[in-house]
């Protein structure tokens, strides 16, 4: 082991090597072992001995499945008939096992069992797969000791507490783990928590020292460890244990634990003892359900379903009532009226010594009778519906990224109509709007800006000033430009002959550009990795650092390996044509993190040359004060180039250097060092304070500017939903004016627009917060936040007002804090809901939360776009959260409902998809309960001629099968395919969208008129086919038509004119709308005659009625062409007039396409801006590309 | 220091990019009109120019079809006669129900009937009754299907067939029920005397042929006997008939020249008494539960009459109508293409192809004159406008003095700017304005 030893000897430093990799556990926590709460007793490697010991843990098979063989049934039924439609018909279902059941029993029951049961097949089907997850992860294999140091291939299944297994490299940690050592000698190895946090830079956990050296198969033979520590919980970023190990105490902290779906990454082996098995894992802990979501359709549904019930109670009361009043004048002193009916000797039902008993009993009848009000398939028809929708949104080629191969993903089909219903976007930043690509583009460095390239934001701040640069010669302003002759660099673009290819060492201050570049070289927490070509790339824990590395990188200044406790920088001799390395190692020798309260990160190294030098990096607001007086010899200058740098839209950080003598640093380490053993709970503050002590007096190197890119296509993107009346917030934690050009670069705010500003950094403000009190700057800053919003209500005039202005609002985050106050927040509201556009900066998750659920009180449908795991609370808060699956990980996609990869893919996600889905869910609820009140009505109204005695007008089998057969797969068509305009229609004209927004296609309005027209059509069917049938014969035989043949006759009609008026509801008529819509019609006439050729013991009345009665007769032919066209006829001039005189947007577009000018954009302007004026006069921001089209056109003309 | 780190090289990004490029794109969507939404299809406009020709087509279509309709209809002749008071005698008239259920009065009963048309074979003959409800749920139900069509199932009585069920002895009723219990038992019997003073000549009723041929196939069983049937103390209606209907035309005679006697018979008390129930057609009859408290056939006359005849029926009023003050009526029709007289089919196709007509007029009218702009050029080749332009001026609000941009595109398209006398351009809220309002279609241009 002389490799072993060689190195043990430096891990004494190891133990310097940064502080936030180090354990936060104090001795405080280590006091709660044994507790309440930390009560886990661990006998590593010797697993049987918890049984003995009477613990009991749980088996490492885990099983994410909802249900099991046994529960399956009852659960998944309970859940079933927790829907109240659902639950209603179950009640009635079973009490058509009684005497009171106006149809047979089973032709109730098997339309119910049949919905269910594919309800509860998708449901198992569901389950089958997460089973078979399951069962693939609990097969895996590691490797676990078996006893005198042999290690046994197993399956995670059979691991057990207390188990000491080897992981190897590239695979996943079955279960919680201690670690307990590694390959390397020093005990660290690599983990990538992709699958937990989506973080996908590596993390580095490092064994206790204690058991460093069992790094053999053989050292396990005969150690007896305990382990104690805290009992299961969801926390996985605290971890408190402790180790007994050879009868002294270790405690043992996060950074010992891994974690299982964590991988191992570059390190060949581990060594861990297993603490906590299958669902105590901490990532399974933390696996709770989304939060569902249920669109403002389906809530709005069940209302309908809750005002068709009063209608079916009051009908039936109604019925009832009737039903009371005839039976009781049955029987008048013992004289019976309708003789034929036995008033004297009757049933309770019918008794008419009892009437009031008997008219319950109707009424429970009448209840099951009028059943068919409710659309039975109703649920399982929207589910299979959306379902198939939520394909169609996966499978859009036109949403699918190429470069990361990711396509759109609808995590959730229960969102799909809301998506056209938005109106406000809520929208993160970085990684959203940008690409969170940084691209190193410009530096300053002693006072001399370094840098040619141009940015987006100056592209946009040029085009709105109408200048063009010289940068920009070709006229398709956003096409990538061609590549130049070197290959670009990604996270690279600085462009400036000065300083490339080692020309700095010509520049005046070259020592300083040297110092810059190490500096960036050194300063970060990047971990390199050196491919066979020796290649090195880097592992990053932001894009930022990746950029800078990289930077220096490409100047010569190479970050080439970090080990625990030095850097190595391979530099490039700038004076020699030939490539020469020279390899200079610093000693590292502290990292002073970056946290959000520093802005600011150091190191401390050891030269080569034995310097001791500490290299700090921040934000301005930070850096300027802790430069000595020395050190501001370029302060001016820099101070100028970053307010440049942030007015394009750029990142900045200021670096900055200081040399230490060894004396200082000694006294530095030891105070850093006493702060972090301390376990007091003032340790952070006090490990800050030391680091603040060092962090003095440096020296300005100067200042690096980073672009995050504008994603591909974002400013036209943004365009679209802005004319389609989509607010869209930014909601971001950059500063003011990064945010406000950004803003401008993707066309949020434009030139004339006024933009009101609410801020807290007038100078009263920031005087008080210098010497005042906590609770009168509290005080003060409120008062500040409301007069300014006051004033911005002031200046906005109120909707209803007109004005051709528009207003931005910008607030930043610490007035948000006091304008998201109770007392203030809905007057903020007021105001933001008022102006085109807000921009929110500076503002934490926890805010951006809180904002949506502000905007939610406006009741309107709000859409949370973000990447990260900052964006979590917005999307799950938000109405619809949609991910994008980018570089910063999964966290936001498993929390969101839809993933997508690019924010471009939300303009067609809204625009198309969710016009459509909302469309199409929202017509085919309307029309669902159409035809079931069509249905129900004339059931009903057949009852007032058979004395409300509850007798159906149809055979049970006609009954039953209506919603199954004859009308469900037609609106299912609807439901999946139809569309008012293609989509490329539905991009050029967005304020189509607005349809959505202002929920035209479900206001009640509309729900009640579809009633209606079930109502009117119903009674033209019923009287149309019972005068028509009336008396006489209604065949050349001479027979006359009975209730077998007027229900059939009937039936047939409802439906003919249920599936016809679906037919004229259809904008998009494709083959399959033909196959269902004419094909249920036939399917009637052939279960017609299928149903009339059974034997008359099953088929009842319907035998032989068609064949026999109905075919032959001319009449009945006749009466259908004549009560489906004459139904149908009122509505067909409803739609041409309401069309033709006031036409809703998409008519006009249809209109529009029919006369073959839909595509031609001067129509589509007029258009647009005509619905534009009328729907939202200022509430839309109108973007600079906007202006300039209109301007273009106008120029045209 | 170097092997530290040496056995690190993991893949990097830069190899995973290649690794992603060089295998195929496996997420992406595959091309496919279905999954792509863009299957070829049809786009209807239910817009003024589609629905004013399909409603014009309806209308002549309509139209035609309801005369010939209602001529088929007025071809067919009928007669009705409502004989449930006309045969109750004078001083029973108080209490008519005494005197239907006294079973010693004979109540037999001759109307007299002219044939206001001629006639043609076949003629049927309908007992029409009112306010019944065969479709009162109770009523409907109560009846045993399986025992009108098994013989072995003379028992299979279902519960709702109560309180018709069983026979005093215990035995079941054979058919059971209330539907059966009921059958009406009026008679009809007709003679008719040619010409005045012409002899009578007594008409042979047919009641063969009258129920569906399915009921005597397959519903009445062919060796299905009554049993117990209108045994009990209550006697609803009508007995069945002991003999083959369609040879019955020698009773009928009797019953007409013949004083009736009303010992129709208590011959059915044995197990084989009758005929078998796929032979009575009155029952099927019967038993096909009306939609609507109507209507019955009774029989079939295969003779024609001349118009003015006089037809003398013999009524046998037995059945029960007077406690639920149902009336009753005799019908005799012939029979057209479309079956009995009833000219709403005919009217209601008339009124609609009218309706069609009329609304398609309408629409035309309200699509051509409303807010169209009518633009001519003249001789000179100047652009004038017509017709429209009034109600344009109202509905923008001009006044004296503003300023007014047209565009023309040639062909359907005028847009206008208006500019008031501020010189401020003019917007409109076209929220309430119609489509024809601010960019006008033109035509006749």
């Amino acid at each position: 082991m002389a490799r072993g030893s060689r190195t043990m000897q430096k891990l004494k430093l190891s133990a310097l090597y940064s502080f936030a990799l180090c354990a936060k556990g104090s001795t405080e926590d280590q006091s709660k072992i044994g507790t309440a709460g930390f009560s886990r007793v661990v006998y590593a490697n010797d697993p049987d001995r918890h049984e003995a010991e009477g613990f009991r843990y749980p088996r490492n098979e885990v099983s994410t499945t909802k249900y099991s063989l046994v529960t399956f049934l009852p659960k998944s039924l309970f859940e079933q008939f927790r829907r109240v439609a659902n639950f209603y018909f179950l009640v009635s279902g079973a009490l058509t096992l009684t005497k009171l059941a106006p149809y047979s029993a089973v032709s109730a029951l098997l339309p119910l069992f049949f919905v269910i049961t594919a309800t509860m097949v998708k449901e198992g089907v569901e389950d089958w797969r997460r089973k078979q997850q399951d069962h693939e992860l609990n097969n895996r294999i590691v490797k676990v000791h078996r006893g005198n140091g042999s290690f046994e291939e197993t399956k995670w299944k059979y691991i057990k507490i207390g188990d000491v297994i080897k992981v190897e490299k590239d695979n996943f940690f079955p279960a919680d783990l201690i670690l307990l050592s590694s390959n390397y000698p020093d005990g660290i190895c690599y983990v990538e928590t992709m699958n937990l946090d989506g973080e996908t830079n590596l993390k580095i956990k490092q064994a206790l020292e204690v058991t460093l050296d069992l790094q053999e198969d053989a050292s396990f033979g005969n150690l007896k460890p305990i382990i104690k520590c805290e009992d299961p919980n969801a926390n996985l970023y605290s971890f408190v244990g402790i180790v007994e190990w050879k009868g002294m105490q270790h405690p043992l902290s996060p950074q010992q634990l891994l974690l299982r779906d964590s991988k191992l990454r570059n390190t060949d082996y581990i060594y861990g003892a297993v603490i906590f098995t299958g669902h105590d894992t901490k990532v399974m802990q933390n696996a709770t359900e989304p939060p569902s979501k249920r669109s403002k359709i389906e809530k709005k549904m069940d209302k309908i379903i809750y005002v068709l019930m009063f209608c079916l109670l009051a009908i039936a009361t109604l019925g009832s009532v009737f039903f009371g009043i005839w039976t009781k004048d049955d029987l008048k002193n013992g004289k019976a009226k309708r003789w034929y009916l036995r008033p004297d000797d009757s049933t309770v039902f019918y008794d008419p010594k009892r009437p009031a008993l008997a008219s319950f009993f109707h009424l429970l009848t009448a209840l099951m009778l009028y059943n068919y009000f409710i659309p039975i398939s109703l649920y399982i028809s929207i589910e299979m519906v959306k379902i198939l929708q939520a394909l169609f949104i996966n499978r859009d080629i036109e949403m699918y990224h190429e470069e990361s191969d990711k396509p759109t993903h609808a995590r959730t089909s229960n969102l799909n109509e809301e998506l056209g219903q938005v109106d406000t976007i809520l929208s993160d930043k970085t990684g959203t709007l940008t690409c969170n690509m940084m691209e190193f583009i410009k530096c300053s460095i002693a006072g001399t800006a370094y840098g040619q390239s141009v940015t987006e934001v100056e592209k946009a701040m040029a085009l709105r000033k109408g200048v063009l640069l010289d940068d920009e010669i070709e006229p398709g302003g956003h096409k990538e430009k061609q590549i130049d002759e070197s290959p670009h660099v990604k996270g690279f673009s600085l462009k400036d002959p000065r300083i490339m290819d080692g020309n700095w060492i010509h520049e005046p201050n070259k020592d300083v550009i040297r110092d810059f570049f190490r500096l960036l070289a050194i300063c970060h927490t990047c971990i390199p990795e050196v491919d066979e070509t020796d290649k090195v790339s880097y592992e990053a824990e932001s894009p930022d650092e990746a950029a800078f590395v990289i930077a220096a990188r490409e100047l010569g200044f190479e970050f080439y390996k970090r080990a625990q406790t030095s850097i190595v920088i391979r530099e490039r001799d700038p004076n020699q044509h030939v490539v020469d390395y020279q390899y200079r190692k610093y000693q590292l020798l502290n990292v002073l993190e970056f946290s959000s309260s520093r802005k600011r990160m150091s190191v401390i190294v050891k030269e080569p040359e034995g310097k001791i030098l500490l290299f700090s990096k921040g934000a301005d607001s930070v850096m300027f004060r802790r430069l000595a007086p020395a050190g501001k010899k370029f302060e001016e200058e820099t101070k100028r180039h970053i307010n440049e740098y942030s007015d394009s839209g750029l990142r900045t950080l200021v670096l900055a250097y200081r040399v230490l003598d060894q004396e200082e640093y000694e006294k530095f380490a030891a105070k850093f060092n006493t702060a972090k053993i301390s376990g007091s709970a003032d340790r952070d503050e006090k490990i800050e304070e030391a680091a603040d002590s060092i962090e003095q007096d440096l020296l300005l190197l100067g200042a690096t500017a980073v672009e995050d890119k504008l994603q591909k296509g974002v400013p036209e993107c943004i365009d679209k939903l802005a004319h389609a009346g989509i607010k869209i917030w930014v909601l971001t934690g950059d500063k003011m004016e990064t945010a406000i050009n950004i803003g401008f670069a993707c066309s949020l705010l434009r030139q004339g627009m006024t933009q009101i500003i609410i801020t807290l950094e007038a100078p009263d403000i920031i005087a008080l917060e210098k010497n005042g009190d906590k609770y009168s700057i509290a005080k003060a800053s409120k008062q500040s936040v409301m007069d300014q919003i006051e004033d911005g209500i002031k200046q906005v005039p109120t909707s209803s007002q007109s004005s051709t202005e528009s207003f931005a609002l910008i607030i930043d985050g610490k007035s948000l804090t006091y304008a998201l106050e109770d007392d203030v927040k809905f007057k903020f509201l007021d105001l933001a809901l008022n102006c085109a556009s807000v921009i929110c900066c500076r503002s934490s998750p926890k805010q951006k939360a809180l904002v949506t659920r502000l905007v939610k009180h406006s009741n309107k449908v709000t859409l949370a776009i973000g990447d990260g795991a900052n964006d979590v609370g917005m999307l799950q808060e938000a109405d619809i959260g949609v991910g994008i699956s980018g570089v910063e990980g999964m966290q936001a996609v498993m929390a969101s409902d839809i993933a997508i990869a690019q924010f471009r893919f939300l303009e067609r996600l809204l625009l198309v998809h969710g016009h459509w889905c909302y469309r199409r869910i929202s017509v085919m609820i309307c029309y669902f309960f159409y035809k079931n009140v069509t249905f129900g009505v004339t059931i009903f109204l057949y009852e007032a001629f058979a004395s409300f005695s509850g007798k159906p007008a149809y055979n049970d089998w006609f009954l039953s099968l209506y919603n199954v057969f004859f009308t469900s797969l037609p609106v299912i068509a609807l439901g999946v395919f139809d569309q008012d305009v293609s989509s490329r229609l539905c991009l050029q004209y967005p304020e189509l969208y607005q349809e959505g927004v202002q929920n035209v296609l479900f206001s009640w309005r509309r729900i009640l008129g579809w009633m209606l027209n079930g109502v009117i059509n119903a009674v033209l069917i019923f009287f149309f086919c019972t005068t028509a049938l009336k008396d006489q014969a209604f065949r050349q035989d001479g027979q006359v038509a009975g209730l077998d043949a007027l229900g059939a006759v009937m039936y047939t009609c409802v439906v003919w004119v249920v599936n016809c008026q679906m037919a004229l509801s259809v904008n998009y008529f494709t083959i399959i709308q033909h196959i269902f819509i004419w094909g249920s019609i036939a399917v009637w006439y052939l279960f017609l005659l299928a149903y009339g050729a059974v034997d008359p013991k099953y088929s009842t009345t319907a035998y032989m009625v068609f064949i026999e009665q109905l075919a032959p007769s001319l009449s009945y032919w006749l009466v259908t062409l004549l009560v489906v066209l004459a139904t149908l006829i009122p509505y067909f001039c409803y739609a041409a007039i309401q069309i033709r005189f006031f036409p809703m947007f998409h008519n006009k577009i249809q209109w529009k396409r029919y006369l073959g000018k839909a595509e031609d954009p001067e129509v589509a302007r007029q258009l647009s801006s005509r619905q534009q004026s009328s729907s939202h006069p200022r509430m839309v921001g109108i973007s600079v590309r906007r202006d300039g089209k209109a301007m273009e056109v106008d120029k045209g003309n | 220091m170097s092997q530290v780190n040496s056995g690190a090289a993991g893949p990097s990004a830069g190899s995973d990019v290649a690794a992603a490029t060089a295998s195929t794109k496996r997420n992406k969507p595959q091309y496919h009109a279905f999954t792509q939404q863009q299957l070829p299809a049809c786009k209807p406009i239910l817009s003024p120019h589609m629905v004013i020709p399909v409603l014009a087509f309806v209308g002549l279509v309509f139209i035609p079809i309801g005369l010939a309709c209602i001529a088929a209809s007025n071809k067919v002749v009928e007669v009705v006669y409502r004989y449930d008071t006309k045969c109750v005698p004078g001083n029973m008239l108080h209490n008519k129900v005494a005197y239907i259920q006294n079973a010693s009065i004979d109540k037999t009963c001759t109307i007299v009937l002219k044939v206001p048309r001629d006639m043609k074979r076949p003629i049927f003959i309908y007992y029409q009754l009112e306010k019944f409800y065969q479709n009162h749920r109770r009523y409907t139900t109560s009846r045993s299907d399986m025992q009108l069509r098994d013989p072995k199932q003379a028992s299979a009585i279902t519960e709702f067939c109560k309180p018709e069920a069983y026979a005093a002895n215990g035995s079941p009723i054979v058919p059971c029920g209330l539907v059966a219990w009921s059958l009406f038992n009026d008679t009809y019997s007709f003679a008719h005397r040619r010409g005045r003073g012409g002899h009578t000549e007594a008409l042979t009723v047919i009641k063969s042929g009258i129920s569906w041929r399915s009921d005597r196939g397959h519903v009445f069983g062919n060796h299905v006997f009554p049993k117990n049937f209108q045994n009990s103390s209550l006697v609803g209606g009508g007995q069945l008939d002991p003999t083959k209907p369609v040879s019955s035309s020698a009773n009928f005679r009797a019953f007409f020249l013949l004083p009736s006697s009303s010992s129709v018979s208590t011959m059915m008390d044995g197990d084989c008494g009758g005929v078998q129930l796929s032979e009575q057609e009155d029952l099927m009859v019967w038993m096909r539960t009306a939609a609507l408290p109507r209507f019955r056939l009774y029989g079939r006359v295969e003779a024609d009459l001349g118009a003015g005849e006089l037809l003398a029926v013999e009524v046998r009023n037995n059945y029960n109508s007077y406690s639920f003050a149902g009336k009753k009526a005799v019908v005799l029709s012939t029979s057209g293409l479309l079956g009995g007289r009833n000219a709403f089919l005919g009217r209601a196709y008339v009124v609609t192809g009218v309706a069609c007509f009329v609304l398609a007029l309408q629409l035309t009218l309200l699509c051509l004159d409303d807010f169209i702009l009518k633009i001519y050029y003249d001789k000179a080749g100047d652009l004038w406008l017509s017709r429209g332009w009034k109600t344009f001026f109202h509905e923008h609000h001009l006044n004296a003095g503003d300023l007014l941009i047209c565009t023309f595109d040639g062909h359907d398209l005028l847009t206008f700017k208006v500019f008031s006398i501020s010189h401020c351009r003019v917007l409109y809220d076209t929220s309430g304005v119609a489509e024809g309002g601010e960019d006008p279609q033109v035509s006749g241009a």
